[in-house]
């Protein structure tokens, strides 16, 4: 038996009634991790008569604009298997009578050149990843902050020292970061990223990136991809320096206060 | 708003069909309203931490108890307010050392007046007493054994088998419910992966939770409304996924229709109409279901 129910009613309550039809929540993403070595597995779910899921997939990374999923995209029917570099995945809840879902959008990256040991500054005790590998493990993209993919700081500036087993020409590197505005989760302010210049003995910035938090942002993971600009970099040692955000701006609820940063994975190509 | 909310925590339905509501809001803590909506009397400002409420027939007379986060307490009342009895943190089980470790979120009252109190923002433990307040026993808390919970937000005595009562718990960070004895003694779980269930609320045959959040989708006002039968097989969730059970376990579940953004508890009349009261949720009021088929 099935218990149906119709909603009416009851208390002073506008902000329900005031729209046409109900939206429909977003699809559920199934995957292990978005970082993988040779193949990643997304199945999408949605338990409802009458909806489908329509879905676009882009062999590159989540820069610029992507086209809306409509119902001419195409209809998701079994789970896919994901075997290139980089992919975008933007996923859409379909259903007579009822508003579309958000669209949702999740990456998937292939691993990159070999990494032999990542050293950071130390994460607060509370968020410590899981282990000296959490940063290249392949295990990442999970939205949950209490996943154990995750390493979380709350220092004003977050040192990252990546040393690869050989020197290689570098194409560039990608950072995994956690937001999550409303848990006080902040993209950060500033990544810094240097490589080692062993005939010089110093290390030398060849990119970086500014970011503002200015308005509260969806919740999710944000993948950063810093390429080098105008020179060609042969390393075996790269380092970031980061700066988060250390007085939490004035439209959130905790303004001046300190925001934490999440980052679960780093890759160098 | 002349009579205001903040969260919408909990509801019942008192003898005279009246629709009882909880909210943390201290200009009137309980809201009694008839079945259509229309208020008819308020009381309460002394509750600044109002979260459970739970209706007991005491010798013909309809009684509360109130669970209070900020005072730590739990405070038993006539049905128009009257202090009756007090329950302070309870060092008898010598598990606190100070009141602040103590934060009930609920309770249930057994047909001998036994009181049991969840401690779900605090040590998550179940402690029983008498109908006078003292202490008998506790059980539950946190561990890593099937027995403990993790957030013990709820709780209610399933009476559905006349003859042998039990107690069903939430543990709402582990999507699920615990049954114990009456005397606290484990029985089994009750999974419900995906969904953060609230208290278990008992009407016939049926089951009722509200689910404040999809597990998959956490803190993005993605709740829903589960029912279950009187196996514990859930057959409905209203809002949420259509519940697939594979091997005799049930799929994970999860919000599929942005109906509710945090339902918090559920009441059901004695015309199986629905009421759903909400936490965080722009100081809403509480909707209301009728039953369509």
């Amino acid at each position: 038996m099935q218990k149906l129910f119709s909603l009416i009613l009851f208390f002073t309550c506008t902000n329900l009634f005031a729209q046409d039809s109900f939206q429909l929540a977003k699809p559920l993403v199934k995957y292990e991790s978005v970082f993988f070595k040779d193949s990643a597995k997304l199945e999408l779910k949605f338990a409802q008569s009458g909806a489908k899921i329509y879905f676009d997939i882009f062999n590159r990374f989540p820069t610029g604009p992507f086209p809306e999923v409509t119902e001419k995209s195409s209809l998701y029917k079994k789970p896919f298997v994901l075997k290139q570099s980089f992919y975008t995945v933007r996923a859409k809840v379909f259903a007579k009578g009822f508003t579309p879902s958000e669209t949702i959008q999740y990456s998937f990256v292939k691993d990159g050149k070999r990494i032999k040991k990542i050293i950071t500054t130390a994460p607060n005790p509370k968020y410590p990843g899981s282990g000296d590998s959490t940063l290249f493990d392949n295990k990442g993209g999970i939205e949950n902050a209490s996943s154990k993919t995750w390493m979380g700081f709350d220092s004003d500036t977050v040192w990252i020292n990546v040393e690869l087993p050989q020197k290689e020409k570098i194409g560039g590197v990608l950072l995994n970061f956690l937001r999550n505005e409303s848990s006080w989760i902040f993209l950060p302010k500033k990544i810094v990223a240097l490589y080692y210049d062993d005939e010089k003995n110093v290390y030398d910035p060849f990119g970086t990136e500014t970011i503002q938090s200015e308005v509260e942002s969806p919740a999710g993971c944000s993948m950063r991809l810093i390429t080098p600009k105008d020179k060609i970099i042969t390393t075996w040692k790269i380092s970031f320096m980061i700066i988060t955000v250390n007085k939490m701006p004035d439209w959130h609820l905790a303004k001046g206060q300190h925001a934490w940063c999440f980052i679960d994975e780093i890759k160098v190509y | 708003m002349q009579y205001p909310v903040k969260d919408c925590h909990e509801m019942i339905q008192d003898k005279k069909g009246r629709i009882i509501l909880l909210t943390n809001e201290t200009k009137n803590n309980v809201l009694i309203y008839d079945k259509s909506g229309k208020l008819l009397s308020s009381w309460g400002t002394e509750y600044p931490g109002a979260h459970g409420l739970t209706l007991f027939n005491e010798n013909g007379e309809d009684i509360l108890f109130i669970c209070d986060n900020n005072r730590h307490q739990v405070i038993k009342t006539t049905i128009d307010g009257k202090v009756l009895m007090t329950l302070d943190y309870p060092k008898e089980t010598g598990q606190y050392t100070k009141a602040e470790e103590y934060v009930p979120t609920e309770t249930t009252i057994a047909s001998n007046g036994d009181i049991y109190v969840v401690d779900g923002y605090g040590k998550d433990f179940v402690i029983q007493y008498n109908h006078k307040g003292e202490y008998i026993r506790h059980f539950g808390g946190r561990g890593t054994e099937e027995k403990y919970l993790k957030n013990a937000h709820g709780v209610c005595v399933d009476t559905r088998n006349k003859n042998k009562p039990v107690l069903i718990v939430t543990s709402r960070e582990q999507n699920c419910f615990k049954r114990y004895s009456m005397t606290g003694e484990f029985i089994d779980t009750i999974s419900l992966p995906g969904a953060w269930v609230c208290r278990p609320v008992i009407k016939g045959d049926y089951l009722y939770a509200a689910v404040l959040q999809s597990n998959s989708n956490q803190w993005k006002q993605s709740g829903f409304v589960t029912i279950l039968d009187k196996n514990n097989k859930v057959i409905s969730n209203l809002a949420g996924s259509e519940p697939v059970y594979k091997d005799g376990k049930p799929d994970e579940m999860y919000q599929t229709i942005k109906v509710f953004q945090y339902p918090h508890d559920v009441c059901i009349d004695d015309e199986e109409n629905m009421y759903v009261a909400q936490w965080n949720s722009g100081k809403q009021y509480p909707y209301k279901l009728e039953p369509v088929a």
